[in-house]
């Protein structure tokens, strides 16, 4: 007998890590109902210990990255002041237009008391890890349940969107980027109000899948979201459409979208302080869960 | 047990080191470090605290990553046990057999994510562009494999000479004999 189990140890051992690693995917993918409220000790103490040496480990890099940006590209800086200050005075002509013409159709003080209820508080945060896995796209961030960041909050920086927040432990949180596979976004285009999905390809890149023939969807469109689904506000830049493909045989067109972030670059970020309804009525107002919502649920 | 034990410190190390380096360069221009500590546990440890090991590496890269809990986990233990079967028939301890083993390991990690993520999320297809994109990530971990088990069976020897020792002196007796 003593033999026998010896002899199948091995084998049990390898049918009993299969077994466990596979029980772990299903339970993620199918959390228990109630297990939600908070993170999972395991995911939250990685995290814990993760983010802080992720910072310790950073710093000198960050710390020549600073002088660099303080000093030697300042020598630039002449050339720049000149292009923007033309920038800003070819917005503020365009800002004006805008304005007369809202006010001409008599919206700007209905926009003004409207403006109040779309103001969110935003956390800066600083990103201190990446994902280790060429397959997903997410950040680890340095905030987390402590300053009331929670599951299912969008994440922007100065450019547009960056993603939304898929785990957190008291002091840091995991967001996943636009860019990854599982990420889908409901976006309309700004000009002509053409709406589709924005997917990540999982390459390091977006797309717009946009579905009803003949929508006026050319490159240098802007794309923002669309607020539909309820789990990004309405009005966040998500990028500029490249090359669109548009076959008179499909159904599906697409466009390949420049991002208004660069994620390559990313530093800082900003975590929208509210959720959307969606994500409020999946977690409940003040829960949390520990991984990430899938993509059907991700999608606003 | 001590080198199990040290190895599962090392693939935290590794994982930590390619989480951090992920931040300023490409996630497709880095080793898979994860999969060259399984490969490297391979050749040091026995199964079955390999085995332990290369489960524990999958589950530090699921949390450090925005897989599925358990994903990598599934995937390391099953490249383990590939490693163990080709260190069986081939001398795994040479360039050319690491070099392959690893260029192997990576395309068989790549079917496996894709397989598992097809199966789990319903959102893993595996398109050319993708495969254009990991083929850089596949051929530098299979560059660096020898390299990682070089080092990997010198620190261990170093670490745990007791085991080394005892490995030696049957061999010689056996010759002997």
């Amino acid at each position: 007998m003593t033999d026998f189990l010896r002899r199948i140890r091995l084998p049990l051992l390898f049918a009993g890590l299969l077994l466990l690693t596979l029980t772990f995917m299903l339970v993620d993918r199918n959390p228990a109902p109630g297990a939600e409220e908070d993170g999972g000790w395991f995911d939250t103490a990685l995290l814990e210990v993760t983010a802080p040496l992720g910072r310790f480990v950073t710093a000198p890099a960050e710390w020549l990255g600073e002088i660099w940006t303080s000093y030697v590209a300042l020598l630039d800086v002449r050339k720049d002041n000149a292009q923007l200050e033309q920038r800003i005075a070819e917005l503020e002509e365009e800002n004006l237009q805008f304005r007369e013409a809202l006010v001409a159709s008599g919206h700007l003080a209905r926009i003004a008391g409207m403006r109040t209820g779309f103001e969110v508080p935003l956390l800066p945060s600083e990103i201190v890890g990446q994902d280790v896995s060429p397959w997903f796209r997410s950040v680890l961030l340095d905030r987390g349940r402590a300053e009331e960041v929670r599951t299912g909050m969008p994440v922007v920086s100065a450019g547009g969107l960056v993603g939304l927040v898929t785990a957190t432990s008291p002091s840091a949180s995991r967001a996943m980027m636009l860019l990854d596979r599982r990420s889908a976004v409901d976006a309309i285009v700004q000009r002509s109000r053409a709406r589709g999905i924005v997917r990540g390809t999982g390459a390091g890149e977006i797309e717009f899948i946009f579905m009803v023939r003949g929508d006026d969807v050319v490159p240098g469109d802007e794309i923002i979201t669309s607020g539909v689904g309820g789990v990004f506000p309405k009005g966040l830049r998500v990028g500029v459409v490249g090359e669109v493909n548009a076959a008179r045989s499909e159904i599906l067109h697409y466009a390949e979208v420049e991002p208004a972030v660069d994620f390559g670059r990313l530093e800082q970020v900003f975590v929208m302080l509210a959720r959307g309804p969606t994500l409020d009525l999946l977690f409940g107002e003040d829960g949390d869960r520990s991984e990430a919502p899938d993509a059907d649920e991700a999608g606003s | 047990m001590r080198a199990a034990v040290l190895w599962c410190i090392v693939g935290v190390l590794l994982l930590v080191a390619q989480a951090i380096w992920a931040g300023s360069i490409s996630p497709v221009w880095i080793p898979d470090l994860s999969l060259l500590a399984v490969v490297a546990a391979a050749l040091v440890l026995g199964p079955a605290e390999g085995l332990i090991v290369a489960c524990l590496i999958g589950f530090g890269t699921d949390m450090l990553s925005g897989s599925l809990m358990g994903q990598h986990a599934f995937v390391r233990v099953l490249e383990f046990v590939v490693v163990r079967g080709f260190a069986g028939q081939l001398d795994l301890v040479r360039f050319l057999p690491q070099v392959v083993t690893g260029l192997g390991l990576s395309a068989m990690d790549a079917a496996l994510m894709a397989g598992l993520g097809a199966a789990f999320t319903e959102v893993f297809p595996l398109s050319w562009t993708e495969v254009g994109v990991l083929m850089p990530r596949a051929l530098l971990t299979a560059a660096c494999a020898p390299l990682v088990g070089r080092m990997a069976i010198r620190v261990t020897a170093w670490l745990s000479d007791d085991d080394t020792r005892h490995e030696i002196r049957l061999a010689t007796r056996r010759a002997v004999l």
